[in-house]
């Protein structure tokens, strides 16, 4: 086990109350493995990153890692300096780390190894930031996030805001560096596609808390929990099969504590219990689902049907 | 003869701002009530053949070519008359909501506005009820509550749904949306399309979508038109282009996607190189220098629009050269 989390809680003051970012999330992460956490905007997914890269410290539970993990955010141009060449963003997590104020000639070396490995030519490394393509400005942050040699590195929204084209092009960037690193991943992303592509598990995030979580495979072919599946029903890729549960509405205010499933509200399967007593993970055939109706044995029987055809 | 009572023909537009050829050529016909799908990559010029049909350009851009609404080249046509068009024949919303919305004025006080000075409606009474009906039309629950609500009051699906209202409010015949899900879950994505998609039908309102994503332009169009480069390469019925794209950049599109068929964690496609800037001076297809299918006559003129099925007169085309090489 690579990183472990147990019962994570986040919460935030704002006017008007708290809100419970993240309510009593565990998860493990096995070496060489990609974990994808799911789920629409404001389910918790930054948060839960920053508190498992230590960005922030959890209002409770328990965080146990190998080594530090370095995170790689949607906004590429964001995390990097404006005026520095990529040569020296690529050195300038080593730079810290040995005290420096310069790079020196070992950490050059390793710089243009990495902008190697991340497939940067070596024409752009004298490049600033604004100059590169986003495609390439996400390479440059995956070689500074690589540069410590981490065993895991974190992803929010990497491909998001890139096109088809070259959102491919750094999918295979990560698949290649998960082979031949042992690199362990964790992924935040919106697009089950893609999930389904690149990770091994998949955590489904609603209102702080997970509602299904397993293999890939599974949790996205045969998705258990109402929620999972509505979400996969959702992908515009998908042609939409008839009868099939269309969500409505948006996810109610997190500010909100209903006792209860947090789902209930847009629930076609709701039943009493669910509004009336929080239901924990329990396995299910290979995943962990969260629902009442389905640990007493519901099946919805929803299978996605295929991308793009 | 054709009934050109709502239709829009763009033909050979050309946008050229600075030094630079952002759109090179634009071709788009959009038939009374029928739905165009326009999907290309980021910088392909989506976004400014919008704005050219709305006659919102920068002032710098040197425009050419025809853009005819019922018959009318609006490329002509006075800034009076343009603005007489916007809003109240053609109306336009935007992946940022708020770009149509002002922080400053409740929603109700926006509406009343478009009713008032757009469609002249003089009696307050009748405004406030279509104010009303139009906001239930958008599937805004509690009408009466969110006329007072404030643009920032509302999450990111129910303002894009207040600026599909205020679109609907001068009636238009043709309803440009650039983008309007971009932004939103997928979840609320899908809600806005059905709701564009039932709107369309019920007013028998032409549309123009613009996105860069091939499978939501599938979701509402009759027909898409993909542009790389500033140029249309190809049109097609909607069902027909996802599943024999003819022209080889809309095959790479398709393909560079993760599809359940491809096995998990293997290789995916990718289109090499990157594309050509506003800048390049491109002799032949837009596409060559990433085609993998190129040969020496793709870099030395531009191909015209062969159409498809040979000899067929739907409209459907594809500027490759390779269909040209298929029908001899
Ligand atoms: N620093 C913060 N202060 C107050 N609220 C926050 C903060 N960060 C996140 N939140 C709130 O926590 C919830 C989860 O946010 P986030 O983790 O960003 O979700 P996601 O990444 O899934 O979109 C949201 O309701 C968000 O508004
Ligand atoms: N106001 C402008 N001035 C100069 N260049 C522009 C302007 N607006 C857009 N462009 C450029 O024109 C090209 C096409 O832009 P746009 O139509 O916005 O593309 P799309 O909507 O397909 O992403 C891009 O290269 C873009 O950078
Ligand atoms: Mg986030
Ligand atoms: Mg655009």
């Amino acid at each position: 086990m690579i990183l472990r989390a147990v019962d994570l809680f986040k919460s935030y003051k704002v006017p008007g109350g708290r809100v419970r970012a993240v309510r009593g999330i565990s998860l493990d992460l096995e070496k060489g493995k990609t974990l994808a956490i799911v789920g629409e905007s404001g389910c918790g997914k930054s948060t839960l990153a920053r508190v498992l890269v230590g960005l922030e410290a959890p209002d409770s539970g328990t965080l146990e890692k190998a080594s530090l993990i370095p995170m790689v955010f949607q906004d590429s141009l964001g995390s990097l300096h404006p005026r520095r060449t990529v040569l020296q963003l690529i050195c300038e997590p080593l730079v810290i780390r040995d005290g420096l104020l310069r790079p020196s000639e070992a950490h050059e070396l390793r710089a243009k190894d990495l902008a190697r490995q991340v497939g940067l030519a070596i024409e752009s490394l004298t490049s600033l930031p604004h100059e590169l393509s986003g495609g390439q400005r996400q390479r440059v942050n995956i070689a500074r996030a690589l540069a410590l040699d981490p065993d895991v590195i974190l992803l929010d929204e990497p491909v998001s805001a890139l096109d088809v084209s070259i959102q491919a092009q750094i999918l295979n960037l990560l698949l290649e560096l998960q082979v031949s690193r042992g690199l362990s991943i964790i992924f935040i992303s919106h697009d089950l596609s893609v999930v389904r592509h690149i990770a091994h598990d998949v955590l489904v995030l609603y209102l702080g808390s997970v509602l299904e979580s397993g293999p890939a495979s599974e949790v996205l072919s045969r998705p258990s929990h109402p929620y999972t599946q509505a979400l996969l029903a959702s992908d515009p890729s998908r042609s939409r099969r008839p009868g099939q549960l269309v969500l409505k509405d948006e996810p109610p205010s997190p500010l909100e504590v209903l006792p209860g499933c947090s789902f209930a509200a847009r629930c076609p399967y709701v039943e009493a219990v669910c509004r009336l007593e929080k239901p924990v993970l329990k396995n299910v055939g290979r995943k962990a689902v969260a629902c009442f109706p389905v640990q007493r044995g519901l099946q919805v029987g929803y299978e996605p049907t295929p991308n793009l055809s | 003869m054709k009934d050109l009572s709502s239709s829009l023909e763009i033909r050979n537009l050309e946008i050229r701002i600075g030094s630079g050829t952002q759109v090179r050529s634009a071709d788009l016909v959009i038939e009374p009530g029928r739905s165009m799908g326009v999907v290309g990559e980021s910088g392909s010029g989506k976004s400014l053949t919008a704005l050219a049909i709305m006659g919102l350009l920068p002032e710098t851009a040197k425009v050419s070519g025809e853009v005819n609404w019922q018959g009318e080249n609006l490329l002509r046509a006075s800034a009076d008359r343009r603005r007489e068009i916007r809003g109240r024949e053609i109306a336009m919303i935007f992946q940022d909501p708020m770009s149509s919305l002002n922080p400053a004025f409740t929603v109700g006080f926006q509406i009343d506005e478009v009713l008032k000075f757009r469609l002249g409606l003089k009696s307050k009474s009748q405004r406030r009820e279509r104010a009303l009906k139009l906001l239930s039309d958008v599937g805004i629950p509690a009408a009466e509550e969110r006329l007072k609500a404030y643009p920032h009051q509302l999450s990111g699906g129910m303002s894009q749904r207040v600026s599909i209202a205020m679109a609907l409010a001068g009636e238009p015949k043709l309803l440009i949306a650039d983008e309007p899900t971009t932004a939103l879950d997928v979840t609320v994505q899908m809600q806005i399309l059905d709701l564009l998609t039932e709107i369309k039908r019920d007013r028998g309102m032409s549309m123009l979508f613009v996105t860069h994503d091939l499978a939501v332009a599938a979701r509402v169009c009759d027909e898409i038109s993909v542009f790389y480069a500033g140029r249309t390469v190809e049109k097609a019925a909607a069902s027909d282009l996802l599943k024999h794209p003819r022209h080889p950049y809309t095959e790479a599109l398709l393909r560079a996607r993760p599809h359940d068929s491809n096995e998990a964690r293997k290789k995916l496609f990718s289109i090499p190189g990157t594309v050509p800037r506003p800048s390049n001076i491109i002799k032949g297809c837009v596409f060559a220098s990433r085609c993998e299918k190129v040969f020496p006559l793709c870099t030395e003129r531009v191909p015209e629009k062969f159409g498809f099925p040979s000899g067929s007169a739907d409209g459907s085309y594809a500027r490759c050269f390779l269909l040209q090489k298929e029908s001899l």
